[in-house]
């Protein structure tokens, strides 16, 4: 999930305070997508092994991706149901809501631009 | 004795492994840094006049980067005696640039002639169990391409 | 404004330090920190044991025993043990008697030992029981144990270890985990004795010897005995928990010989025979 607009709902997302060259007409106060992940048995024992050797835990780089893809469409989806289509000034947090589990928070302000 | 020897063996084997990989990690991330030099990373923007761009869009580079069993056990023993963590500032300078190159290159890939407001995110993801559990980071960057 | 891009050359955020110099400078502190804290332990250890009254003393005692040995098969009564205890009560000198009385215990093994524990428990084995073949032999190995109980050899060996679980309850209770690895290095059941504690012991139960027997003939005819067994079969299993606990018996029966020539006495004597049964 690099290019964070994944599901092609037309919505544009920016970190910044607006949408560069375009003009804020409306805006619909904070939408939020969150999703809470477990890590899953088979690819903890493959970490685990892969703990001996250290380096990048792919499976773990991908499932997190996935679940930050989820909670972005989630937050995407608020924002559709208020008509927006931008989302500005996004923010993504990250924690440890239990051993194994992480949740992904992604929260921005839905805006409507020309 | 059996155990001394399989500890032996697995903090040896993440010591060689685990050096070469983060050397080799190293060559590759200063290649691709030269590589995407030409585009600005800027943690500014949201208070800024917004550039004139025509299109405006978020791009994410994240990595997942686990310390090796050598690392596991200098760390502990450094629990012990204080200090500055060595073996885990590497750790983590090679998870920040590499989720930084990653942005980047889906940056420029999109065209993006800078990339703007990047904000960094770092989160334990290893299980809370006393010995440690899997010892691992996610580290994101994120930030606004614009073109 | 205009982007200039340029290279950040210097690793700034890495401590340029080679891991494995970090981990023998770590490794290095944790070991002469335990080194030191091992050595602490053992000066304390010693002091409490020389401190300990003789009501500590019977309360650590009973301790060791209800944990230990209450489970092992023991007599403590029959014949022998009569003999045994009245042969053990007769070598108590003046200042075992300040101390807490002792307490004999024959057990139900067959491999030759003997061993006295904190608050003058005192244990035979069967097995030295049957292997013995006058009283001399018998009376230098309840004296030799004797010695170790007179010197507090058994209070000072457990005396680190007392003080040495009191402090890993104190950390523990406070949050602190030591690694594994550190808690494994440092034994607890650290009851062997040191090779100078043993010849004590040994210099002790021969002075015994003598006073009693008038010469220190047949004292050593056991360890003699155990050391031929050992050339004729190798080293046979059962004797391997003496052997390690306990200083060669070659070089240690010459000692003593030597020792026997020194002062005088005598290495020519009749044996004191064992009560027939």
């Amino acid at each position: 999930m690099t290019r964070s607009t994944a599901r092609s709902t037309g919505i544009t997302l920016t970190t910044l305070e607006g949408v560069p060259g375009k003009e804020i007409i409306e805006h619909y106060g904070l939408v939020q997508g969150s999703t809470i992940r477990a890590k899953h048995v088979g690819k903890d024992i493959l970490a685990g092994f892969k703990n001996i050797v250290g380096g990048e835990l792919k499976a773990y780089t991908e499932l997190l991706q996935e679940s930050r893809k989820e909670a972005v469409n989630r937050m995407l989806e608020q924002a559709e149901q208020l008509g927006a289509n931008a989302v500005v000034n996004v923010r993504f947090a990250t924690s440890s809501v239990a051993p194994g589990a992480a949740e992904l928070f992604a929260y921005g302000t839905a805006v409507k631009v020309q | 004795m059996i155990e001394l020897i399989t500890f032996l063996i697995l903090v040896g084997v993440g010591y060689f492994i685990g050096n070469r990989r983060e050397q080799k990690h190293y060559e590759d991330i200063k290649r691709r840094e030269k590589q995407t030099l030409h585009i600005p990373i800027m943690s500014w923007g949201a208070k800024q006049d917004l550039p004139y761009a025509h299109e405006a869009e978020m791009f994410v580079g994240s990595v997942v980067v686990a310390n090796d069993y050598f690392k596991t056990i200098s760390a502990s023993l450094r629990n012990l005696v204080g200090g500055r963590v060595t073996v885990y500032e590497t750790l983590i300078d090679r998870g920040r640039r590499e989720a930084m190159l990653r942005m980047k290159e889906s940056a420029i890939e999109w065209g993006a002639s800078q990339v703007l407001n990047v904000r960094f995110e770092t989160a334990n993801i290893a299980g809370q169990s006393q010995n440690g559990g899997t010892g691992a980071v996610e580290i994101m960057v994120y930030g606004t391409g614009i073109r | 404004m205009k982007y200039v891009p340029r290279e950040i050359v210097d690793e700034v955020n890495v401590t340029p330090v080679h891991p494995l110099v970090n981990f023998g400078y770590l490794m290095g502190t944790v070991v002469a920190a335990a080194i030191a804290v091992y050595a602490g332990l053992g000066v304390a250890g010693a002091q409490l044991a020389a401190r300990l009254g003789p009501n500590a003393e019977n309360k650590v005692g009973d301790m060791i025993f209800d944990s230990v040995f209450s489970s092992m098969p023991l007599t403590t009564e029959g014949d022998d043990f009569e003999y045994l205890s009245d042969l053990a009560e007769s070598l108590r000198s003046d200042a075992l008697k300040k101390r807490p009385d002792l307490k004999l215990h024959i057990l139900e093994e067959p491999a030759p030992n003997a061993m006295v524990s904190a608050g003058g428990y005192v244990y035979v084995t069967q097995g030295l029981l049957d292997d013995i073949e006058t009283e001399n032999e018998l009376a230098f190995v309840l004296a030799h144990e004797l010695g170790h109980y007179e010197h507090r050899d058994n209070l000072r060996s457990l005396g680190r270890s007392l003080v040495f679980l009191s402090l890993n309850g104190v950390v523990a209770a406070s949050g602190v985990q030591l690694p594994s690895l550190l808690t494994g290095s440092m034994g607890l059941a650290d009851l062997h004795y040191s090779r100078d504690q043993e010849n004590r012991a040994d210099v002790y139960a021969l002075e015994i010897m003598q006073e009693r027997y008038g010469h220190v003939d047949h004292a050593l005819d056991f360890f003699r005995r155990l050391n031929e067994d050992e050339l004729d079969f190798g080293v046979a299993d059962r004797l391997l928990e003496w052997q390690s606990t306990h200083p060669l018996t070659e070089s240690r029966i010459e000692r003593l010989e030597e020792l026997a020539n020194q002062r005088g006495w005598s290495l020519e004597g009749e044996p004191t025979a064992l009560p027939q049964e």
